[in-house]
């Protein structure tokens, strides 16, 4: 198993998938993003397992964008399933998320979290960190060999 | 819980105070000092006062009784000596009339026969064992017959009884002498003159008494309880003493030296009682004297003081008998009474005492005085009130502590409701919000050729709005945020925030020229957190409203105002009018419009809620185009 140089977007929100979409449209990015619209399908489609049984290649993402608020499994759930299983342990997650909620923060780093950005409102602001985030972590970050 | 726990046992030092304040009061006056203490020692010391003038009275009545009594011995003492008296006085008339008749037996009888005279003397002197001689005496003093062998022819002329006699007198009696003519022995003449028809002294009849004998005779049959009766001549010489030793010349000479009664009586002619002067063998004794009139003599009667008194004390001795088992009845009496006012009384404190230690209260209580009785119930009733009051105050306790409790899981509830919503309003909120603003900008980028200007306007305005609610949402987040936080205790650098938050400010808007003044070393303990937004707000209101001046100003500082530190962030900007002052700290709360200032009125809540958190204040004071300063203490003491 070897990384794939994807974003996996976790993201029920249409909008902001068309948003970040666009965000990464300067940076080259855009044809490696990939986006799942819940929990479920996120897990699903990294382990290969569900409705991704026999994806090809089977690779780890470079990057994870998780929001928290999502149908059927949260963020922080599928933060927490990630990190207790030996293929993802070490998967960079950036939670990506409207809220600044003390506790979700705080939850967040404790499940492992890489890093957590809240989505600005103005979308200049928004377009800024998402290309900063792809650029740091696709470009500038060193993951972790298998 | 553990507040109710706590406030009960306040409550219960609370209810120990008043009696502690209380007892400092019951401290005994000053004059009370003088009594026993205690209720008991009181009583008795009242019942002791009670009987003292029984006592004073009984005293008052023996001293008279002794004194009756005393009158009544020392009267019976002077009647023994007036019937000495009267006996021997009667003896001395009896043997006057006997001498007047043989004197004229003697005259009468013819011839005169001197043997014969002798006889009849002797005969006649058998008669009176006391006299010793008879003698028949011529006018010129001369013994001329005399019952007793070898008197006859003594010359008698210069005895005093004989002179009275030649002077005229019937009859007379002599002192005692120590010796007669013929014999050594003490003796008393007795001389009546025997005259004739025609009065002329024809002789004189003499009696030679012998005084030891005289009391055998006349006095013998008297009963005298151990007293002795006597007789005194003129010149207060023992004549005769009805026992006792015998007594020389001496004795009786110097008697008077001795007698104090006897020289009362010589020197007064009065009877008289007293005190004898010779002691008795019985100890002290009391003497009666009394004068024999017509003789000259004193009569005596003595005896000792005890025989005297002996009915005095035998009647004080009845008496006592009588009147101290009386006395000792009534006390004990009176004690045994006093036991059952100060015993119940005793008692009563005792259950007064365990009342207030476990609450129990005696069933059945012993008998008191009424007052007592009825200070036990009204005690008991207080102690039973007083359980009562405790257990009502329990179960109110208890309700409020449920209540307490239900109240706080209303509150958790709300609070996690509270918590759901401004998660959920953080979320989903400001999501569309991004949508709104993100295509906005996405038809301005992209499709900027196909909009004319006032359709660019438009979306401008739509990305601003969508823009200042999101800042709407974040700072109305913060405000609820501020009353869950938990709040951190330490010591912060006041001045070092308001330098960063001046920083920021700077930084967002390098062309503005702001005077700075930051005083050094503000600190204060409190959240660093909370007050970073409480100087954020305050530093930022400043530098917003005094955007309009020429040389702006903000001063940052702290001062002292009644006795606390306030801290103070002043500008010169646009200020405010005092009569708004009040509607600053509510939330939404604008004096300006959007356009003039921009804001949401949220920032001055929230300092207030983080100001009021720490258990300060906030205040405002200006005046409108004069600048603003914001005040706010933080509950602590100052520095």
């Amino acid at each position: 198993m070897s990384i794939e140089p994807v974003i996996l977007l976790v993201e029920d929100n249409l909008d902001d998938v068309e948003l970040t979409r666009v965000a990464l449209e300067d940076t080259r990015l855009t044809n490696r993003l990939v986006t799942a619209k819940d929990g479920q399908e996120a897990l699903d489609w990294l382990w290969c397992v569900g409705a991704y049984k026999g994806r090809d290649p089977c690779l780890v993402p470079s990057l994870v964008l998780l929001d928290l608020k999502l149908p059927r499994l949260n963020g922080l759930e599928v933060l927490q399933r990630l990190r207790s299983d030996p293929r993802t342990r070490r998967l960079p997650v950036v939670i990506l998320t409207s809220s600044k909620e003390e506790q979700d923060i705080v939850r967040g780093y404790d499940l492992g979290a890489n890093s957590y950005i809240q989505k600005p409102v103005d979308y200049a602001q928004f377009m800024e960190a998402i290309r900063k985030l792809g650029i740091y972590w696709m470009v500038l970050n060193e993951p972790s060999p298998r | 819980m553990e507040k109710t726990a706590v406030s009960v046992h306040d409550m219960r030092r609370a209810g120990e105070s008043p009696l502690a304040a209380v007892r400092p009061a019951v401290r005994h006056v000053r004059g009370e000092r003088l009594l026993p203490g205690g209720i008991r020692a009181r009583l008795l010391l009242l019942i002791a006062l009670a009987l003292l003038p029984m006592l004073l009275l009984l005293g008052w009545i023996y001293h008279q009784h002794y004194r009756n009594h005393r009158a009544l011995a020392l009267q019976a003492e002077l009647e023994v000596a007036q019937g000495v008296a009267t006996t021997f006085a009667a003896y001395v008339e009896g043997v006057r009339q006997q001498l007047t008749v043989i004197g004229q037996v003697v005259i009468t009888s013819s011839p005169y026969s001197a043997p014969r005279v002798e006889r009849l003397l002797r005969d006649a002197a058998a008669g009176y064992p006391a006299v010793r001689s008879l003698n028949w005496v011529s006018p010129g003093g001369t013994t001329l017959v005399s019952s007793l062998p070898g008197a006859a022819g003594s010359d008698l002329s210069a005895r005093p009884y004989f002179r009275r006699i030649a002077a005229g007198e019937p009859w007379a009696i002599g002192d005692l002498t120590s010796r007669s003519v013929v014999v050594d022995a003490p003796t008393v003449g007795i001389a009546a003159a025997v005259r004739d028809a025609g009065g002329t002294l024809r002789g004189v009849m003499v009696a030679g008494f012998e005084p030891t004998r005289l009391g055998e005779l006349t006095f013998s049959q008297r009963h005298l309880d151990a007293g002795v009766y006597a007789l005194f001549d003129r010149k207060g010489h023992l004549v005769y003493q009805s026992s006792g030793r015998p007594l020389s010349w001496e004795d009786r000479e110097r008697w008077l030296e001795g007698d104090p009664v006897l020289a009362r009586v010589l020197r007064t002619g009065e009877a008289q009682v007293g005190p004898s002067g010779h002691a008795t063998p019985g100890g002290e004794s009391i003497s009666a004297r009394v004068p024999l009139p017509g003789i000259g003599w004193v009569a005596g009667a003595q005896r000792p003081m005890d025989v005297v008194f002996a009915p005095v004390w035998r009647g004080l001795r009845q008496d006592s008998l009588l009147a101290l088992p009386v006395l000792l009845l009534a006390f004990l009496l009176a004690f045994l009474l006093s036991q059952t006012i100060a015993g119940p009384l005793r008692l009563l404190e005792e259950d007064a005492r365990l009342m207030g230690e476990s609450g129990e209260v005696r069933a059945a209580p012993p008998p008191a005085p009424t007052e007592v009785s009825r200070l036990r119930e009204t005690v008991t009733k207080m102690a039973l009130d007083l359980t009562r009051r405790a257990d009502e105050i329990r179960s109110l306790n208890e309700t409020l502590e449920r209540r307490v409790l239900e109240r706080t899981a209303d509150l958790e509830a709300a609070n996690r409701e509270m918590e759901a919503f401004s998660y959920s309003v953080s979320h989903d909120l400001r999501a569309p919000l991004r949508s709104v603003d993100g295509f906005s900008q996405l038809l301005l980028e992209r499709h900027l050729e196909r909009l004319d200007g006032q359709a660019r306007n438009y979306l401008a305005r739509v990305r601003a709005a969508a823009q200042r609610m999101g800042r709407l949402i974040d700072d109305m987040l913060t405000l609820s945020r501020i009353g869950r936080r938990e709040l951190r205790q330490e010591t912060v650098d006041l001045s070092a925030l308001a330098a960063a938050a001046a920083g920021e400010l700077r930084q967002r808007e390098p062309e503005r020229k702001v005077r700075l003044e930051i005083g050094p070393g503000l600190r204060a303990g409190g959240d660093a957190a909370l007050l970073r937004i409480v100087l954020d707000n305050l530093l930022g209101n400043a530098w917003k409203f005094s955007a309009g001046r020429e040389e702006a100003s903000i001063a940052v500082g702290a001062m002292e105002r009644d006795g606390e530190t306030a801290y103070f962030v002043r500008d010169n900007g646009a200020g405010f009018s005092m009569s708004y002052a009040d509607k600053l700290f509510k939330p939404f709360q604008r004096l300006h419009t959007e356009r003039e200032f921009p804001g949401n009125g949220i920032g001055l809540a929230i300092v207030q809620r983080i100001v009021s958190r720490h258990g300060g204040r906030v205040w405002a004071e200006g005046a409108e185009g004069e600048g603003a300063t914001l005040y706010f203490t933080l509950g602590g003491k100052p520095s």
